[in-house]
């Protein structure tokens, strides 16, 4: 059985180890002399690895984090609580744990008691009907890594937070994602 | 590769030099951005549905930067900062720096911080955003020894950084993911659900479905298993005149 797999990033890569197992054929077609895609990891422009695409293992409870603890990679866990500030309206830098007792549901990830989307509304309008409320850390990361919420499926942005695999904090590669 | 043909027959994969591969299945698991570029055809083109849902799901514009400092910017026990609204609402340090007497900062900028960005000559570009971090860190005088920004959107093989569900595209993801004629199977971040795309482990699990998928596909088309002898016809001849592979 042959079978081609066209991309050698990690989707690709994690294609073909699984077509492999299944014994077939596989011919792994790939554009650049480099194998990775969007994980591109650069060791010329500091004393330390920096990033040019993925970065993080946003979660303990996905797959590549168990795989970094098979292969015995060395991580390092920002918290997002202690460790990060945030600047707030009047300039003032505060610890998210600082922000999180002051203001409620904050450092709350799951928006558990959050009610469901109106069809296909934007995250924008979602919000504006919720009224008053605070948004949680992992909501305004969400909008910050990605765009303005008028943009936004308030219907995605929701399944994203309430992921089981939904926590605080991130993982660092320390030696590079490659 | 520029061209895949697909049919009852196979599958085909022609590439830029001339080259040819032939298979049984493919999967695909090119960046959302350069199927929407086109950048590879599909022969025959993809279901009306399927090329709907890549036209919808949006695709983020991020622009990262990399600060390089003599000595360490951020009090000790930081290593991130959020300034929301700022004109740089992300940055973060390289926590392996600090073992070297160094730092290293990486800012994030999507949406219109990014695309404002990407509009400037690169000095102009890495100078305000300097700015824009020294504001939010409150420390004026802030100055690096190196600095350096990336973006993916003009490197020909991503055209985007990650895929980003806009309004009215909350299924298209799943739309993206479903195989095509037991032939075409999709992996990659914009395949994943919307709780896992956009990352490493959304592409990462994207991949392994989508071999199971080709595997399961496999099994059910071969000589012993339960649709024996259903294997179809001929490929269609090479577009030069040379006999089918
Ligand atoms: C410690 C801290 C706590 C905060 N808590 C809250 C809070 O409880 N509720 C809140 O709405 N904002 C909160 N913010 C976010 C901050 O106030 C946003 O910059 C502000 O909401 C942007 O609104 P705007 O009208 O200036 O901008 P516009 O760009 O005009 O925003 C329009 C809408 O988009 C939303 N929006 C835009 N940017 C963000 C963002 N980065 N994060 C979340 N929503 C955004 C706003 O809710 C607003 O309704 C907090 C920020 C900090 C530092
Ligand atoms: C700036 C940035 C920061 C990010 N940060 C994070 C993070 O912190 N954590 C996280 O989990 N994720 C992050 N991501 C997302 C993550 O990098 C991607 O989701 C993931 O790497 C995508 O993998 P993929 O295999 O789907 O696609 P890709 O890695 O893009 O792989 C596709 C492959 O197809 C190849 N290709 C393209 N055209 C052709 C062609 N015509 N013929 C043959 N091959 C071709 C490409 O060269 C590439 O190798 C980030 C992304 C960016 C851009």
């Amino acid at each position: 059985m042959k079978t081609l797999v066209i991309g050698a990033g990690i989707a690709g890569l994690s294609a073909a180890q699984e077509l492999r197992k299944a014994n077939h054929q596989v011919i792994l077609l790939e554009a650049r002399s480099r194998v990775g895609g969007r994980i591109h990891t650069d060791r010329s422009f500091a004393e330390v690895p920096i990033e040019l695409g993925a970065e993080f293992i946003h979660s303990s409870q996905v797959p590549t984090y168990s795989l970094a603890q098979k292969l015995g990679l060395r991580t390092f866990h920002y918290n997002q609580h202690n460790d990060t500030l945030v600047r707030l309206p009047d300039g003032a830098l505060r610890t998210i744990a600082e922000v999180g007792t002051q203001k409620q549901g904050y450092d709350n990830v799951r928006l558990v008691d959050w009610p469901e989307v109106n069809g296909e509304e934007s995250l924008e309008a979602y919000l504006e009907r919720l009224g008053e409320r605070p948004i949680p850390f992992k909501l305004q990361e969400y909008i910050s890594d990605f765009d303005h919420p008028r943009y936004l499926s308030a219907k995605a942005a929701r399944e994203y937070l309430c992921d089981p695999s939904a926590e605080e904090g991130d993982y660092r590669l320390l030696d590079g994602y490659d | 590769m520029e061209r895949l043909e697909w049919g009852p027959w196979g599958v085909r994969a022609f590439t830029a030099d001339g080259r040819v591969y032939p298979a049984d299945r493919a999967v695909v698991a090119l960046p959302l951005g350069v199927l929407k570029a086109e950048g590879v055809r599909f022969v025959p083109e993809l279901p009306e549905e399927k090329r709907q849902a890549i036209e919808r799901l949006g695709l983020t514009d991020a622009v990262k930067l990399f600060f390089r400092f003599d000595r360490p910017v951020f009090p000790p026990g930081i290593v991130e900062l959020y300034a929301p609204g700022a004109a740089l609402e992300e940055c973060w340090s390289n926590p392996l720096g600090h073992s070297k007497g160094i730092e290293v900062l990486t800012a994030l900028a999507t949406g219109e911080k990014a695309r404002a960005l990407m509009a400037l000559p690169e000095e102009r570009a890495l100078r305000e955003a300097l700015q824009a971090l020294q504001q939010a860190l409150g420390q004026p005088s802030l100055t690096p020894s190196k600095a350096r920004l990336v973006h993916w959107r003009d490197d020909p093989y991503t055209l985007g950084a990650y895929s980003m569900a806009r309004v009215g595209a909350s299924e298209a993801r799943q739309v993206l993911a479903k195989p095509v004629g037991n032939r075409l199977f999709f992996a990659g971040e914009h395949t994943a659900p919307n709780a896992w795309a956009s990352t490493v482990h959304g592409a990462y699990a994207s991949g392994k479905r989508a071999a199971h998928e080709a595997i399961r596909s496999a099994y059910r088309e071969a000589p012993l298993g339960p649709r024996r002898g259903l294997r179809p016809s001929l490929p269609p001849p090479l577009p030069d005149g040379r006999p089918a592979a």
